[in-house]
């Protein structure tokens, strides 16, 4: 606890203003020292945990741990490190492997103990190999590190591209995603041969934490409505105590506009009416579910980035966590999510001129330049999209 | 043994949905008709008349299915609606309302229990003439109907902390499985994609697709996939055409074929069709009874007369199935008899109308 006060008096002092970075920006409010009591309804909780983790820094640069996992996690970690070089950003990697062919348990002991150590880390998907026996019924990799690091709110924000051409109009969604229990915890168990029992698990701690931070996300960045995703009408205690906490929680926000909305009928909205939503919040399933429709509406996985938000770490990967195993190593995986991705990490380390100025250039290569790569439709390749970046970055950084 | 009972089964279904043939030579096929609440009497008698139109070879038996408490104190269906169903195997049914009221079950999970309803059909195809972002769209949702998620079981283990139990059993995917197989290759369709979770569900999920596999085997003549929810998800909102035939289980199930009726329109245009044991199928519309507009001719029966359609080709009535679909497509499309959730203002009985003359003209 001591170390973490010590931690936000380091961080207290007034960041910079980020009006720079501008449809896409988050207010960068001064940290500030609030009690970490949680059920204080005046602590400006999510604002606290806008920086967290960002503590890694030494010499004026940071050091923050980077996971390159599978697929085409490692080549666009690459393209990750040459941009932040041209753009002059005071962060080092610390590089930690977790692959999915290491059966061994250290390997996941070394990446959580890099990620507790600097505090914010970069990463990549990790493969669920389940069709192999060998792996038992230990969880996914993924959950592993967003569980025991206690990761407990996913946020991604949906809005739509400028200049890419999308089936709906202007969108602006933020999904914010219950990241640790719910359908996610792998209590399985087999009573009798071919009977098989999988727990859900919801609690009113995480409900009302994951409610509390999605109100004050909406507050803090202007938002006017926050939509509560469940199926209560048939889990009626598990998605009712999740329900029942949001509805309390709206209460200690009256000037946000609060609805629920049942999770079938709201992917109906979605693709028939996505802009009704503001922000949304939901467990963890559902949170899955809507997030990729989402990230598909405004034009697919290789686009939109997102973040894991603990009390004490910040991991930020890509929002739909794909691996694109099939298209590894051919250079024509979309690097704009990881990139952004990589955005919204500076952000959080208060790095914001630099966060701009890599956002600015990857719509600007996006909207202008119109790279498209495969998954957009188009034929070029990451480098290409690369490149792109790392003229318009050389030619700004060069202004800053 | 399990495995021996369900392959006799979806051999009874085989029966049932042979492909391109009629089921009894010429004689009438009779079908219990429940018109429900709400709309569902005047969107029924709507049915009535094209089907009347397009001399489809139907005999409807009305029934009432409002449970009434049964010996036992429980709410039950009559006894002659359950036999009325029972004997003519295949229902049609309108939007019911479940009573409000302490111990009142909901009359879906009702009919579910009482027919043993396993499997929920919705063939989402765009509707042309009706515009929605995603056109070309053709795919259908098979959704297993009794277990997973929807088990009800619920405990509160200590204050604040809930389980929720899903339940997968190999039975019930078995059955899920080789109806959907049944069911591609009765319709002529070549893909059938299992949907899953089981990267994070490993042993639920994983029995789940373990039977699919096993399924899979006996019919090679059809493809099978497998693919994560998520990216089904992200991949539908992108481009629908890629999906065939969809099976996975109750919660996926219930998602995706909303999302899917999304796709094309909504509830008032979906049609959808309940598959039970001892080959009894019923046929509904998913929409509600819209008791706003009950009994003043302005309901659109297109979800309805879908779901009759369906019926039609699951007897095997290809061609009166094929000239009433058309009859309504092309009603929709000339734009000048839609009712006014399809953004028009005709009459409920304009719109019957007009596509029973329309129904009479196709070959």
């Amino acid at each position: 606890m001591a170390s973490v006060l010590q931690k936000c008096s380091v961080l207290c002092r007034s960041l910079p203003a980020s009006a720079a970075v501008k449809a896409f920006s988050r207010s960068a409010a001064p940290c500030s020292l609030h009690t970490r009591d949680f059920h204080s309804g005046a602590a400006a909780y999510s604002q606290q945990l806008a920086t967290v983790g960002a503590s890694s820094k030494y010499g004026g640069r940071y050091t923050v741990t980077m996971i390159p996992g599978d697929g085409i996690g490692p080549e666009l970690m690459g393209h990750v490190k040459d941009i932040f070089r041209y753009a002059g950003v005071p962060v080092d990697f610390e590089e930690v492997q977790i692959t999915s062919q290491e059966g061994d348990e250290e390997a996941i002991e070394n990446a959580i103990t890099a990620i507790k150590r600097n505090g914010v880390a970069l990463k990549g998907g990790l493969r669920t190999l389940h069709l192999d026996p060998s792996y038992g019924v230990a969880r996914s990799r993924n959950v592993a590190v967003r569980v025991r690091l206690d990761l407990f709110a996913n946020v991604l924000r949906c809005k739509t591209f400028p200049g890419l051409p999308s089936r709906h109009g202007d969108i602006d969604i933020v999904i914010i995603r219950e990241n640790t229990e719910g359908e996610y915890t792998s209590l399985e168990h087999e009573n009798v041969p071919g009977v098989v029992e999988s727990l859900k698990i919801i609690t009113a701690k995480s409900s009302e934490r994951i409610a509390r931070y999605a109100f004050e996300y909406a507050q803090r960045h202007g938002r006017k409505k926050v939509t509560a995703v469940h199926k209560a009408n048939i889990m009626k205690m598990g998605d009712g105590l999740f329900l029942e906490c949001c509805r309390k929680m709206s209460e200690e926000f009256p000037d946000i506009e609060y609805e629920s909305m049942i999770i079938d009928n709201c992917s109906m909205q979605m693709v028939s009416r996505p802009q009704q939503f503001d922000v949304m919040v939901m467990p963890n399933l559902y949170g899955n579910i809507i997030s990729n429709i989402g990230a598909g509406l405004v034009g697919g996985p290789g686009l939109v980035p997102g973040e894991n938000i603990g009390e004490e770490y910040a991991v930020f990967e890509t929002a739909t966590r794909n691996t694109g195993k099939s298209i590894a190593g051919q250079n024509v995986a979309n690097p704009t999510a990881m990139l952004l991705a990589s955005a919204l990490m500076l952000e959080h380390l208060g790095l914001d001129k630099y966060a701009s100025l890599i956002e600015n250039a990857v719509y600007k290569a996006l909207a202008e330049n119109k790279i498209r790569t495969p998954d957009l439709g188009g034929q070029h390749s990451t480098v290409d999209m690369v490149q792109t970046v790392v003229k318009e970055v050389e030619a700004q950084a060069a202004k800053m | 043994m399990a495995a021996g009972v369900y392959r006799s089964l979806s051999q009874g279904l085989r029966r049932i949905t042979p492909f391109g043939s009629r089921l009894y030579s010429d004689e009438a096929r009779t079908v219990t008709l429940i018109p429900g609440d709400g709309i569902g009497p005047e969107i029924s008698a709507a049915v009535q008349e094209i089907f009347a139109a397009a001399s489809a070879p139907i005999k409807w038996e009305t029934s009432d299915v409002t449970a009434i408490k049964g010996p036992g104190g429980k709410y039950i269906i009559p006894q002659e609606a359950q036999e009325s169903m029972n004997k003519n195997k295949i229902g049609l049914k309108g939007p019911l309302k479940t009573p409000v009221g302490k111990g009142h079950p909901s009359m879906n999970l009702l009919l579910r229990k009482t027919f043993q309803l396993y499997a929920n059909v919705r063939p989402c195809k765009s509707i042309e003439g009706f515009k929605t972002p995603y056109p070309d769209v053709d795919l259908v949702t098979i959704r297993e109907n009794t277990e997973g998620e929807y088990s009800g079981i619920e405990h509160m283990i200590v204050d604040g902390v809930v389980q929720s139990i899903k339940l997968i059993t190999e039975p019930a995917s078995r059955r899920v499985a080789e109806f959907a197989f049944d069911f591609a290759r009765a319709q002529g369709r070549d893909t059938v994609t299992a949907v899953h979770k089981a990267n994070i569900m490993r042993m639920s999920d994983g029995l789940f697709l373990k039977c699919c596999r096993e399924v899979a085997e006996d019919y090679k003549d059809i493809r099978f996939e497998e693919m994560y929810l998520d990216t089904v998800c992200l991949n539908m909102v992108q481009d629908p055409t890629q999906f065939d035939v969809l099976v996975m289980p109750n919660l996926y199930g219930d998602i995706l074929s909303d999302l899917c009726a999304g796709l094309i329109g909504g509830l008032g245009v979906t049609p959808s069709g309940n598959i039970g044991a001892d080959g009894v199928a019923i046929f509904e519309s998913v929409h509600g009874t819209a008791p706003d507009i009950a009994g003043k001719d302005l309901a659109n029966p297109t979800a309805l007369l879908l779901s009759a359609v369906m019926m039609l080709r699951h007897l095997g009535l290809h061609d009166h199935a094929r000239r009433i679909e058309t009859a309504a497509f092309e009603t929709i499309k000339e734009g000048t008899a839609l009712t006014g959730d399809l953004g028009g203002k005709a009459k409920c009985s304009d719109f019957t109308r007009e596509v029973s003359k329309k129904v009479q003209e196709i070959e």
